[in-house]
């Protein structure tokens, strides 16, 4: 065995040599071998070149698989060799015919021949004289798909078969299922693995990887659609045999158009199961649509699952798969339970699709004498019908139906019961107060920390019927147990109703801190939010009116495609429009979508004010009459609805638009109307209202009303609104309240010192400054120490 | 070496032929060859052409054909759609090519990158790394134009594989994406990758998603054969089933597809139709429906889609769409009594009655009906016969006529109906049509509107409205849109009779958005035109009350129920602007109105306004006639409620002045009188009278 270098360095430096050497004539014969992508040929060409410049004849050949058969073909490139100073390189070596080998070596007498040879190629074993520099795999290799494929196919079978059981095989590609996968025993495996790390694409652990993701790529490609289909299949089923996990067994199944065998359905369903738990919702759905386009008697049943499986991500698709599903299964049972499978929100989409595929199945349950089925299917389709006026009416004549106070023991009539009273809340014709504690009672069945669709609605309803109160406790369990056991997006689905809740409660500080969170959730990435959250955060950027938040929602990346939810994230834009300075623009999209929510039955005044943002802007335009006009509809229907916060504030409005006593007649009904209202805020609105109302008239009354109207915004943590009543209240007025010591320390605080300087010098400790500061900020009206300064010399 | 590359018309070969001139000016020597589709199978076809030119015998050894041109030099070898070489050339290039660093020779190919055998070794050969690789210098033509010549020529150009892709996407309506275009090409994702490489660097496929660019699947479809077309979008379709697609895009392969002869191919044409109705896009879903009729099905089921598709062709073709429902009346056949009962109630609301009632009729004819879809048709019959007055034809059969008190709910409200048009029992009148109203579901219609109608004109505007809402509900649930605006439409009576205007104008807005204008029928329009004007003149809008009259085409055929409506709303705006002038109208009104035995005061208050004319032109004793025999028919018709309205309302009439006096006491007068429920014009009358 000739003597070996290792490494480029030391082989360039034994070419220089040699070089030096054949300058005078001398012969000699050396080998580059390594793997394929070592970087043979480029050594070769670098020692070429420095030949060249050292002033050799320099003669270049190489051999190639085709031409193994063509005797002196590598000679024949060569040949004449000039007298002198010859250097001849040599490429591919391995595939040189035999004579043209020997006949290199014959010439390497006077001249020098460097050859390279590749490795793991069959022609690699041929015995040449000389030194050799063997070249180490290069890690990053790049090789092209083309000289893989090339390289792979002159291998022999059981090589080829491993390279494919490999590729095919993955992430899972131990030594045993490889060879077993390709057919072999264990010695011609191993001898076949072997050779593809002679070749250098396969790196040398005991597990055997491939040394580049382009191997595999190269391997799969030059297998025909049919070998594909026939090797995942037979992964699959090899996998399965020794027990690996559905996911593992079902990412082959999913890669093979192979008829399935009969375990697979069972295997891609708990796949499926397995990666919704994970929240990999694609990976889920390709499982499930692999199991479903394969025929047989579960079709029925997987294109339920796929259909719940898809109600996150599109809604009409998954109604159209259960639509498939209804129309094959046999019994009318089944084709109840897989409506009652559906997530509600999928039932929203489509009213002609539902009542359509919904409608049949209702008439059969109700022929089959089953009450509580009948009562859950109607519900589904009065769900249905929540963005459809004339359904809506519908809805709310059958809520009439049930009576004053109906049953709720059941838990069938409490669905029906709950999306009824939903409906009734979105058209508002039917009482407030009814609903709201019908929705309580409801609510009250509800176990703690229960959190599914159809609380959800209660929520709604009770927010929208300004009961909002006993909302909140559910939705504060809901939230809790969720943070401990649920989703990412269970929670944040939560922290949307919380914050619905709590807009309607007045708290509009808390709800935007809420709705900021789920905002951030929602940007994160895999993030599902249904369209119902996005409603649910609409209004509260409806009410809570900060630029910030506005923005935020409507460039937000969730694409709303439920066209409800899609109009009145409009109203948010035209709010957000007029508050950017574009009133006009602002006024229009507000009154458009406006005007489509109400053609669509979406009357209620408390969810969707958004003719008090346009009654003001046409008071802005000067336009009084259409501001009235405008004003005075909204009014009529809060009054047939009858929630307090909607009649407050749309008699707030029409008595800030109407002069004179009569006009503070109504500001004062607002109040009166107010003071049963779960909403303070709304309150507060009305006390400001008022104070501005009164106070030329009558001074004391305004202070008392502007003071209220300040602890309740401060409690509410509207700081706009309390910035403004800051300014209006008199700053004197405010300063006089303050303590002796607590106008000392606002002055030393205005004068920029900080709270341990004051300390020092008022030699008091820095925990009674505080204190006192608190105090003054409260009594000033501020929230900041920024802003103690303009509330000290702000005039009215 | 140097490669030119670009899609077929880009200009590889304008190009290698100006390189030859150049190359032939400078006097090198150069050999010109170019291989060809049909050659490329023909081994060494090529190889040969450039041996005979270098005057060397084909049949050497490779060694020694390579050495022959090697030793040719200095010369230029150009070979033009190098994608077509065949086998032993392309190996021929592979040793020359190896070998041509010692030699002065220049070789020029070009290729259209169509993924050929032939390219794949070209491109192996362009990344060969080894000592004797010589430059290898790509010239790349930019994409021209795509135009149909162009599809057409890269057509004939391509690969299997591409083909197949193509076809296979084109069927599927130009995507790759979510659709079974792959598996319908019968690919693996490697090769479709690679095929749809070529096809995007070709134009065809557009660079950001795998769509095919316009024209391409037209012209892709053009150059197959019906019976491939067929196939393949029969099998797209089953492959789309399997796949659990979603209806939009099933719909749109079965309705270019053949017959699949199951079920769900039927389903899902009718279900996508739907949402496109809903959603307005009726001529799409009449397409699909017309397309769900090719698929087998049971004769009620084969009824129902006729119905849908009679709902659909309204807007654009209502004939069409009146034939589909005679045609449902027509068949026989196991549970078509419902079918045969909706079409029939369908074809009542349409006013096209010759041919309803003759639909009707032969309907009836069925000896296999049973009792009560017989009582139900001759109710409907009756209907239609009422609407547009006796048959004047010969050979009419005799149906029989309405009992009394039918048992039947559709003979019920049609009775109704009946009464209270002739104006007598009211009592029985609203038992009738309160109990027809109590029937929900897909059943008739129009004997409920009917019945609400009846209730509007005794005053029980509740009841009314709690019926309208039903048959809207229904109406909207089981698809039958002229009911639907029918019952909007009378909604509108019934709200500005309740005195709300606001609701009652977006009624008749609903009117228009639930059907559109074209399709109304005569009654239709006419009935939406008075209210328009009332609507109009309630808000003193007196000029686009007129104008509405004007842009309203002009009544058709025989004097009617129609042409009454009409002469009513001609007679309104002359009351408001010239009140004398306007009895003529509505006694003509009056007349027609007569004439189809609508005696009823409360149908329209014709004689009302017509004496408010007399008055103006200072016929009193003419008008005290006219108000004389209103309150007689009132009382005739004996229901409180109307009764009331009616004696105030004549206090209104008696009151009206003489003279020019007139013209400003009817001016003053009307808009709220029209707006208003006649009482709250009474109490008008009193603040006006002092």
């Amino acid at each position: 065995m000739a003597e070996e270098l290792h490494g480029r360095t030391a082989g360039m430096d034994h070419l220089t040599k040699a070089l030096r050497t054949a300058v005078s004539g001398t012969g000699a014969f050396v080998t580059v071998r390594g793997p394929m992508g070592a970087g043979k040929s480029a050594l070769l060409r670098a020692l070429a070149v420095q030949a060249d410049s050292d002033g050799a004849v320099v003669l270049r050949a190489s051999g190639a698989p085709d031409e193994r058969d063509w005797d002196f073909g590598v000679a024949d490139q060569l040949r004449p060799v000039p007298a002198g100073f010859v250097v001849i390189v040599v490429d591919d070596l391995q595939w040189a015919d035999e004579s043209s080998v020997r006949w290199l070596i014959e010439v390497a007498s006077c001249a020098l021949v460097v050859t390279a040879v590749r490795d793991g190629e069959p022609g690699a074993g041929i015995a040449l004289p000389g030194r050799v520099v063997r070249l180490p795999p290069v890690s990053t290799a790049g090789w092209s798909r083309h000289r893989l494929a090339d390289c792979l196919r002159r291998q022999p079978e059981p090589v080829r078969g491993v390279a494919r059981a490999m590729a095919v095989l993955g992430d899972h590609a131990e030594i045993g299922l490889t060879t077993e996968l390709a057919g072999l025993d264990d010695d011609t495996g191993d001898a076949a693995v072997r050779r593809l790390r002679s070749l250098g694409l396969v790196t040398s652990q005991r597990n055997p990887r491939f040394a580049d993701p382009a191997v595999p790529d190269a391997v799969l490609a030059a297998m025909t659609t049919s070998e594909q289909d026939t090797w995942h299949a037979a992964a699959a089923a090899l996998l399965f045999g020794r027990g690996h996990p559905a996911e593992d067994v079902a990412e082959h199944l999913v890669a093979t158009r192979s008829v399935l065998p009969e375990w697979a359905i069972e295997v891609l369903r708990a796949a499926a199961d397995t990666a919704l738990r994970r929240g990999q919702r694609p990976i889920a759905l390709s499982h499930l649509r692999r199991a479903v386009s394969a025929q047989g008697p579960g079709r029925a049943a997987l294109l339920v699952e796929l259909a719940i499986a898809e109600c996150a991500t599109d809604n009409l698709l998954a109604l159209q798969h259960l639509c498939h599903a209804i129309q094959m299964l046999g019994s009318c049972r089944d084709r109840a339970a897989a409506v009652l499978r559906m997530p509600l929100a999928a039932l929203g989409v489509a009213l002609p699709l539902v009542q359509d595929v919904i409608g049949p199945v209702e008439r059969d349950v109700r022929q089959l004498g089953d009450r509580d089925l009948s009562l859950r299917i109607e519900a589904r389709l009065q769900y249905a019908g929540h963005a459809d006026l004339t359904e809506l009416t519908d809805s709310t004549r059958r809520l009439r139906e049930l009576g004053p106070e109906p049953e709720t023991a059941g838990a069938a009539e409490r669905e029906l019961l709950t999306v009824l009273s939903f409906s009734a809340t979105l058209l508002s014709r039917a009482p407030a107060k009814e609903v709201a504690a019908l929705a309580g009672r409801l609510l009250g069945h509800v176990p703690p920390g229960h959190a599914d669709e159809m609380t959800q609605l209660l929520v709604k309803t009770l927010c929208a019927a300004d009961s909002p109160l006993d909302a909140a406790a559910w939705t504060d369990q809901a939230l809790a147990h969720a943070v401990e056991t649920g989703t990412a997006d269970d929670q944040a689905l939560l922290r949307a109703s919380r914050a619905l809740v709590a807009v309607h409660l007045g708290n509009v500080g808390e709800a935007r801190l809420l709705a900021k969170s789920v905002l951030d959730h929602v940007q994160g990435e895999r993030a599902l939010v249904g369209s119902d959250a996005m409603l649910a955060l609409a209004v509260v950027a409806l009410k809570v009116q900060d630029e910030q938040l506005s923005e935020r929602l409507l460039s937000s990346p969730v694409e709303v495609g439920d066209p409800r939810t899609a109009l009145v994230l409009d109203l948010v834009r035209g709010t957000d429009a007029v508050a950017r300075g574009d009133a006009w623009g602002g006024l229009r999209v507000l009154t458009d979508a406006g005007r489509q929510l109400d053609q669509l039955g979406w009357r209620n005044v408390v969810f969707f004010p958004w003719r008090t943002t346009a009654v003001r802007l046409h008071q802005q335009f000067g336009d009084v009459g259409a501001a009235r006009n405008l004003a005075e509809e909204d009014h009529e229907r809060a009054v047939e609805w009858g929630a307090p916060a909607g009649v407050g504030r749309t008699l707030r409005v029409l008595g800030s638009l109407t002069e004179g006593a009569e006009g503070v007649d109504l500001l004062h009904a607002s109040e009166s109307a107010l003071s049963t209202s779960a909403n303070r805020l709304e309150l507060a609105r009305t006390h400001l209202a008022l104070g501005l109302r009164l106070r030329d008239r009558c001074e004391q009354a305004a202070t008392d009303h502007l003071r209220r109207c300040h602890d309740l915004v401060v409690e509410c943590g509207d700081e706009r609104l309390a910035r403004q009543i800051g300014t209006h209240l008199r700053g004197e007025v405010r300063r006089a309240e303050l303590t002796r010591t607590e106008r000392r320390v606002v002055a030393l605080a205005v004068a920029g010192q900080s709270n341990q300087e004051i300390a020092h010098s008022l030699s008091v400790s820095v925990r009674a400054v505080e204190k006192h500061l608190t105090n003054s900020y409260r009594k000033l009206g501020v929230l900041r120490r920024a802003d103690l300064a303009g509330a000290l010399s702000h005039p009215f | 070496m140097f490669e030119v590359t670009g899609p077929p018309g880009s200009g590889r070969t304008a190009l290698l032929g100006r390189i030859a001139d150049h190359v032939t000016r400078q006097g090198t020597r150069l050999i010109a060859a170019r291989a060809s589709a049909v050659e490329s199978t023909l081994d060494g076809a090529v190889l040969a052409r450039v041996l005979a030119d270098l005057g060397a015998d084909p049949d050497r050894s490779m060694t020694e054909r390579c050495r022959v041109l090697l030793e040719a030099g200095p010369l230029v070898l150009v070979l033009d759609d190098a994608q077509w070489l065949d086998e032993s050339s392309v190996g021929w290039l592979r040793a020359l090519l190896r070998r041509i660093h010692r030699a002065p020779v220049v070789v020029v190919l070009a290729n259209a990158g169509l993924g050929t055998a032939a390219e794949d070794v070209l491109a192996e050969l362009a990344e060969d790394g080894s000592v004797t690789a010589s430059p290898w210098y790509v010239v790349r033509l930019p994409e021209p134009a795509v135009d149909e010549d162009r599809i057409a020529r890269t057509l004939h150009l391509m690969s299997d594989v591409d083909i197949t892709l193509l076809r296979a996407m084109a069927v599927c309506g130009g995507h790759f994406e979510g659709s079974p275009a792959r598996e319908l090409a019968d690919l693996d994702r490697g090769l479709a990758d690679r095929a749809m490489t070529r096809l995007r660097g070709l134009g065809l496929v557009a660079a950001d998603e795998p769509r095919l660019t316009d024209g391409v699947a037209r012209a892709v479809l053009a150059a197959m054969s019906a019976d491939q077309r067929n196939e393949l979008r029969s099998r797209a379709a089953v492959l789309g089933h399997q796949a659990a697609l979603g209806f939009e895009q099933m719909s749109a392969i079965l309705l270019e597809a053949p017959p699949v002869g199951a079920e769900w191919a039927r389903l899902v044409l009718q279900r996508e139709a739907r949402v496109l109705a809903t959603a307005g896009r009726t001529a799409g879903a009449a397409r699909l429906l017309i397309r769900a009729l090719s698929e087998p099905a049971d004769p009620a089921t084969r009824a129902d889609v006729l119905i849908q598709l009679s709902q659909c062709e309204l807007d654009h073709a209502p004939e069409a769409g009146d034939r589909r429902l005679v045609q449902v009346l027509h068949m026989t056949g196991p549970a078509m009594s419902g079918p045969r009962l909706r079409a029939a109630d369908l074809l009542a609301c349409r006013e096209n009655f010759r041919v309803s009632r003759r639909a009707i009729e032969t309907a009836l004819a069925h000896p296999d009906l049973a009792e009560s879809e017989q009582e139900a048709l001759r109710g409907l019959h009756w209907y239609v016969v009422s609407v547009a007055g006796e048959p004047a034809e010969l050979g009419v059969p005799a149906v029989r006529p309405l009992p009394d008190s039918p048992e039947d709910p559709v003979c019920q409200g049609i009775a109704a109906w009946h009464l209270a048009r002739g104006g007598r029992d009211g009592a029985a009148a609203v038992a009738l049509a309160t109990r027809a109203l109590a029937v929900r579901g897909p059943g008739p219609l129009t004997p409920r509107i009917a019945a609400a109608e009846v209730l509007s004109w005794t005053a029980e505007y509740e009841t009314a409205l709690a019926g309208i809402e039903a048959v809207l509900v229904d109406g909207r649930r089981y698809g039958a849109r002229v009911a639907v605006a029918e019952a909007m439409m009378l909604r509108c009576a019934v709200r500005l009779r309740q005195g709300s205007v606001v609701a009652a104008a977006e009624d008749l807005a609903g009117v228009e958005a639930e059907l559109p204008r074209g399709c109304w029928s005569p009654l239709l329009s006419a009935r939406h035109l008075v209210l328009e004007v009332v609507l109009l003149l309630a808000a003193d809008l007196v000029d686009d009350a007129r104008q509405a009259l004007v842009s309203e085409p002009p009544a058709e055929g025989a004097p009617g129920l129609a042409h009454a409506w009409r002469l009513f709303a001609h007679g309104l705006v002359a009351l408001v602007t010239e009140p004398e002038t306007a009895t003529g109208a509505f006694l003509d009104c009056g007349r027609c109105l007569l004439d189809m035995g609508v005696v009823n005061p409360a149908v329209l208050p014709w004689r009302f306004f017509a004496a408010t004319g007399w008055r103006a032109a200072g016929e009193a004793a003419h008008a005290d006639a006219l108000v004389a025999e209103t309150c007689d028919l009132a009382v005739r018709w004996g229901v409180p409620g109307f009764l009331q309205e009616v004696q105030e309302f004549a206090d209104v009439v008696h009151a009206v002045p003489a003279g020019d006096a007139a013209s400003a006491f009817v001016a003053q007068l009307f808009p709220g009188l029209l707006a208003r429920h006649p009482v709250a014009a009474g109490r008008l009358l009193e603040l006006t009278c002092g």
